[in-house]
């Protein structure tokens, strides 16, 4: 852990160096050494605290995306106070004057120590219940001490205590708490629903259960069940979340307006949207072959994950991104993904701009990357959830060398605290907002999960062949050699020939064929429908709650828009990130990849891009959660980045 | 239950130093054969300071529970202490969990400590670790380093390069494990060919049909070349463990619970046996005979979840006994039935001297422990009479058993009539964490036993003994003969004035998930002469010493 200890200089020596640009005032007030003139951000050594916190909480993005703001917020106000251009957010408003504030020459100490405090008092607050509780208030515990702040100072007094900067930092984190407990997310309560209620009855899984006997709606979302299921390391699992956040529409923004909004009521309450992206294909309805051709394409796509198929694919950003349009209908659909080989209408790019080379080709097997892009994505269990993986790559982005931290691309290179603050808050408004809105329009539409729906239509039958077996109108659409009906002297017809008729898939096999993940892989194979599962854990299966629209495609496609308008540039630093894969340790759910490899992206949409298609080879959801979902991040972002830049420019 | 000041203030009769201070560099007497004559009555009084924060000692492990915590993310933890670094006192490994990063704390040969992972090279973080054990693997004089892991975690072998660093070999040792949790780890030498053997728990292990239990692997190392085989079923634990293997006839087979082995000689036969504590009421009794482990089945094994184990001579019969941890019966508030109804708790197993072992705990006053893990046997007042330590602690808000949550560790002082009285709250070493392992040793030197716990999802704790002065002690060091450099498996009698004998295996105790470190304390009471000491070592030699200068620590060579 840093160890820098807020110490002034006495030695001339280095008093001479220290010295302020006013040399008349500085001749008697040595400058006071802080984290920033040590070159370490306060900002980032609490973001690092807060991304540990949410590791260890419970995976819910929509909390996730909350918290991040409003302690992006908080450090963002304990910062602004002390200016004079920026507005701060929360403080000054009405419950939270600032005004009798007494602002000193040299600022800096005060708004380290003021954010120390504000993020410190909220984090405590926001991660009292959480079950790494001990652990998150250790590290800030520890922090506190490494700072040499003492942590019990609790007093919010600003204008009279002994300690400004302490009281303020305490007080703005008042204020968001106060805040908190109005803002429509029922945080006093453990964030329940108030009125949600799921209109299936839960989908029972184990590996013995086949198909989806229980289903009533087959456009609705459903519960799943774990039943008697122990999972890899022997444990009895007994989980069954309910739906996480249906109603987050109702929470306070940060950028979305009226303007924006549209309200429906269902049972007497009212759901509000953001971005309402209209209906999805729904079975029954108009685009029912849009439902069937999305789900089959899921299971489709699972066939991918056999690294032993001999596909070889180039991930670099040679053949990869650079996306130009995105269809809108949803029966354009099958022109921007690829059904039987997989990914989209990437063009890739034929120079890096910064370098003016090309990028190098990289060869893997599709098997592994789409294995790899399942799980680096995934950011489900122990992970920062969505919203935090995009302030890790921003920090990755901050770090970087080539970075210039220019604020849009613009003006002076700012200090590293005041580039973390304010990027800190820019990236924690769009996030929440981008949650609202993803969840707003989930707790409305409600919409079905791959592992329900496929299991659900192939019960059904097939839809493909009015006039063969098996044929049922909302049956799952045949695809030679991916979905298929289980024929005579087929070796999945079982011995009494009880499977025959039944659907067949190539895919993933599942959960059940690895008995040790780092050992085993459970390979690609036919498989009746009625046990297709998805490329997830086994304890987890599918997030807990409607699948339209795709969390990660908004969350994502609205980061990237984000830091392609807060860096001034659509490319990463050097024109390119990535993250390194190595063979045979980076996948958890099962033994892999076979090979060492990179993730690779130009641009941070491409960034965005790739995550939005590792959910459908993780089997989580189908091309028409995430079109959408990509579609109302291009507008949060912007709209998000414009409201925080007109508090930075004190609007 | 207890007595609540004189269970821990033990007033005995001093005379020649008149009570005055003992110091280890300067022996209170020197004649052996010079009787003491009581003057007046002497307290000595037992307690314990948490000097966690003032040694700088910061390790929070934890685990990433979430919402769907596994069982071995809960109960995994660690700690192992030795003289890593041979400067002649004893150092730290703590394990950080998946959230945090293991740590190596340097005894800076006063008892204060600072952490040199980094540079040493151990400094493993994202990993649910667990069970750390130092052994001198390769013979070469330096302590290597064996970490386990749960969940698929990574387990690690390092190299102990003698200048302060380590390289992790892992890759090279032959060591792979199916099984998806290796728990606790020990070492001795259970084939006689002079190295040192690795045992490991696997709790959770599914057997089927082939499967190794990959319990015990021989040392095939040479110096700075560390290889380990599989000899498992060779030592003839597939057959033991025949009704647990899975096949069409029995689905439901119970895997391989094993939390803790524990190496002892049991039947005093010169070899090594395996006391293999096993969750479910499957722990396990395994006696060496030529090479192959026979299972001793009894019906005074009564464990019914054993979890922790220390093994030693708690009667001064000459025999090593058996202390396992399980849990108890505890009050519950719900409204349905008691979930812990009939749960024993621990159990006290007395050897009958042929290895034989018999259940005394309950009316002994050891058997409530809570829901009990890592558990040590020392003489923490340094009264010549082993007492047991243990850690507990399990569940939280809103789980079955949550009831145990704040369980608070226990000292079983010996009230040497056979007896023990829980003393932890009085001597302020009831550590309400949820403890898992623990490491029981003089770590400042001062000669009595200090304490230092590994808890899950908590702080790890380092419980200072401030015993007072009166009571004796001899710690001795054995110099073994490459590539047994510990001399592991040796046997230490000494003979207090005629009057008793104190035996003690040279072993390392590995509690549940953490090893105390190989150093051997004697509590001697009020003696202060004629103490002999009798070296049996691995081989069967004999060194057999006078003791001059007690309070100290003498070293003997093989």
């Amino acid at each position: 852990m840093l160890k820098i200890l807020i110490k002034t200089f006495t030695t001339a020596a280095l008093l001479s160096s220290l010295y302020a640009c006013n040399d008349e005032e500085s001749a008697s007030n040595p400058i006071e050494l802080t984290q920033e003139r040590e070159g370490h951000s306060v900002a980032r050594l609490w973001n690092e605290v807060i991304l540990d916190a949410i590791r260890n909480d419970y995976a819910r993005p929509t909390v996730h995306a909350r918290n991040l703001f409003h302690l992006s917020g908080a450090m963002y106000d304990s910062w602004a106070a002390f200016r004079q251009k920026e507005t701060p957010y929360l403080a000054g408003t009405e419950n939270c004057s600032i005004n009798d504030l007494n602002i000193p020459d040299d600022i800096l100490p005060l708004q380290e120590k003021a954010i120390s405090y504000a993020t410190y008092t909220l984090l405590k607050h926001r991660f009292a219940n959480s079950p790494g509780a001990g652990f998150t208030l250790n590290e800030a515990d520890t922090l506190m001490l490494d700072l040499d702040y003492d942590k019990d100072f609790d007093s919010t007094d600003f204008v009279n205590s002994s300690d400004t900067a302490a009281a303020l930092g305490n007080f703005i984190a008042q204020c968001y708490i106060n805040h908190g407990l109005t803002d429509g997310s029922n945080e006093q309560n453990g964030y329940a629903n108030l009125h949600y209620r799921p209109v299936n009855p839960n989908l029972k899984l184990n590996y013995e259960n086949a198909g989806n006997p229980t289903i009533i709606d087959m456009n609705r979302w459903q519960r799943i069940e774990l039943e008697n299921f122990i999972d890899q390391a022997g444990n009895p699992v007994t989980d069954i979340p309910e739906f996480l956040s249906p109603e987050w529409g109702n929470v306070k923004t940060f950028s979305l307006t009226d303007d924006d909004k549209t309200t429906y009521t269902r049972d007497g309450v009212n759901y509000n949207l953001y971005h309402d992206p209209g209906q999805p294909p729904l079975i029954g309805e108009e685009l029912e072959q849009e439902y069937k051709w999305g789900f089959a394409l899921v299971s489709a796509w699972s066939s991918h994950l056999d690294e032993t198929d001999g596909v070889m694919w180039d991930i670099s950003p040679a053949s990869l991104g650079n996306i130009q349009s995105f269809p809108d209908d949803f029966r354009d659909f099958d022109q921007f993904y690829d059904l039987l080989q997989g990914g989209d209408s990437s063009q890739g790019y034929q120079i890096n701009p910064t370098t003016s080379e090309p990028y190098e080709p990289q060869m893997v097997p599709r098997g592994d990357y789409a294995r790899v892009l399942a799980e680096f994505w995934a950011d489900g269990p122990d992970s920062e959830t969505p919203p935090g993986h995009w302030y890790v790559i921003l920090n990755s982005v901050s770090d970087h060398p080539q970075l210039e931290k220019r604020w849009a691309g613009e003006g002076d290179v700012l200090g590293n605290l005041e580039w973390d603050i304010k990027t800190y808050f820019s990236l924690g408004g769009t996030m929440h907002d981008a949650a609202i809105a993803a969840w707003s329009v989930k707790g409305w539409y409600d919409y079905i999960r791959p592992v329900s729906a496929i299991r659900a239509m192939s019960d059904l039958g097939q839809s493909s062949d009015p006039n063969g077996d098996s044929y049922h109108p909302q049956g799952i659409p045949l695809i030679s050699g991916l979905i298929e009906l289980v024929v005579q002297g087929d070796p999945l017809a079982g011995e009494n020939n009880e499977h025959l008729g039944k659907i067949k898939v190539y895919a993933w096999k599942g959960p059940a064929y690895i008995d040790n993940p780092l050992l085993d892989r459970a390979g690609v194979d036919w498989i009746l429908a009625e046990q297709w599962w998805p490329y997830q854990r086994p304890s987890f299966v599918t997030p807990p709650f409607a699948g339209y629209v795709s969390g990660h495609s908004t969350f994502s496609r609205a980061a990237a828009e984000l830091m392609t308008r807060m860096t001034g540039d659509a490319y990463f630093p050097g024109g390119m990130s990535g993250f390194e894969i190595k063979a045979n340790d980076f996948l958890v759910f099962e033994k892999g990849p076979s090979v060492d490899m990179t993730l690779q992206w130009a641009t941070y949409q491409d960034a965005s891009d790739q995550c939005s298609l590792s959910r459908i080879w993780g089997g989580i959801h189908p091309p028409a959660d995430d079109l959408p979902g990509r579609h109302m991040g291009m507008v949060i972002g912007p709209k998000a980045f414009d409201k925080a830049n007109s508090l930075f420019s004190g609007n | 239950m207890f007595k609540p000041i004189s269970a821990f203030s033990i007033c005995l009769l001093l005379a020649g130093c008149g009570g005055s201070s003992s110091e280890p560099e300067a022996p209170v007497n020197q004649d052996n054969n010079q009787v003491e004559t009581p003057s007046e009555p002497i307290e000595v009084t037992l307690s314990f300071t948490d000097v966690t924060s003032e040694l700088n000692i910061n390790v929070f492990h934890a685990n990433r529970l979430g919402s769907n915590p596994s069982m071995p993310s809960m109960f995994s933890a660690g700690v192992a202490a030795e003289d890593y670094d041979n400067d002649g006192d004893l150092d730290l490994y703590l394990i950080g969990g998946e959230s945090g990063q293991n740590k190596l704390y340097q005894n800076q040969e006063d008892g204060t400590f600072v952490d040199v992972a980094s540079e040493a090279g151990v400094a493993v973080s994202d990993i649910k670790g667990s069970g750390p054990a130092f052994a001198d693997i390769d013979g070469d004089g330096h302590l290597d380093l064996f970490i386990g892991a749960v969940d698929y975690d990574d387990v690690f072998v390092f190299h102990n390069n003698g200048d302060g660093t380590f390289t992790d070999v892992t890759e090279e040792t032959g060591i792979s494990f199916t099984a998806g949790n290796t728990v606790s780890a020990t070492f001795g030498d259970v084939d006689a060919d002079g190295d040192v053997d690795l045992f490991v728990s696997h709790w959770g292990h599914e057997l089927y049909e082939g499967d190794s239990l990959e319990i015990v692997w021989r040392n095939d190392s040479t110096i700075g070349d560390i290889k380990f085989v599989d000899i498992s079923n060779d030592m003839g634990l597939t057959e033991t463990y025949s009704e647990q293997i899975r096949s069409e006839n029995s689905p439901n087979a119970e895997p391989d619970s094993s939390f803790v082995p524990s190496l002892s000689d049991i039947d005093s036969d010169g070899d090594i046996d395996l006391l293999l504590v096993s969750d479910y009421g499957l722990t396990k009794v395994l006696r060496n005979d030529n090479g192959v482990f026979t299972h001793i089945e009894s019906a005074s094994l009564i464990d019914e979840f054993g979890m922790g184990s220390a093994v030693g001579d708690i009667d001064n019969d000459g025999d090593m006994d058996w202390y396992v941890t399980s849990i108890a019966e505890k009050e519950y508030d719900g409204e349905d039935k008691n979930p812990t109804e009939g749960y024993r708790g621990n159990t006290l197993y007395l050897n009958d001297g042929n290895g034989m072992f018999n259940n005394v705990s309950a009316s002994r006053g050891v058997a409530d422990g809570g829901w009990g893990w890592g558990a040590c046997m020392a003489d923490f007042n340094n009264d010549s009479l082993l007492d047991i330590y243990h850690v507990n602690g399990w569940g939280q808000n809103g789980q079955l058993f949550a009831m145990f949550q704040d369980d608070e560790s226990r000292l079983f002082i010996n009230n040497g009539d056979g007896t023990f009285s829980d003393i932890a709250a009085d001597t302020g070493v009831n550590d309400a964490g949820q403890g898992r392992g623990l490491s029981c040793n003089d770590f400042d030197a001062d000669g009595d036993i200090d304490i230092v716990i590994s808890n899950n999802q908590g702080l790890a704790k380092f419980y200072r003994n401030d015993l007072t002065q009166g009571h004796s002690f001899l710690k001795i060091d054995l110099v073994g003969t490459a590539p047994n450099t510990e001399a592991l498996g040796a046997i230490v009698e000494v003979d207090v004035s005629n009057e008793l004998t104190l035996t003690q295996e040279v072993r390392l105790n590995n509690n549940f998930v953490s090893q105390s470190a190989n150093e051997l304390h004697f509590g001697l009471g009020k003696h202060t002469a004629g103490i002999n000491v009798t070296v049996t070592w691995p081989n069967g030699e004999t060194t057999v010493r006078e003791v001059a200068a007690i309070n100290q620590k003498i070293t003997i060579s093989q």
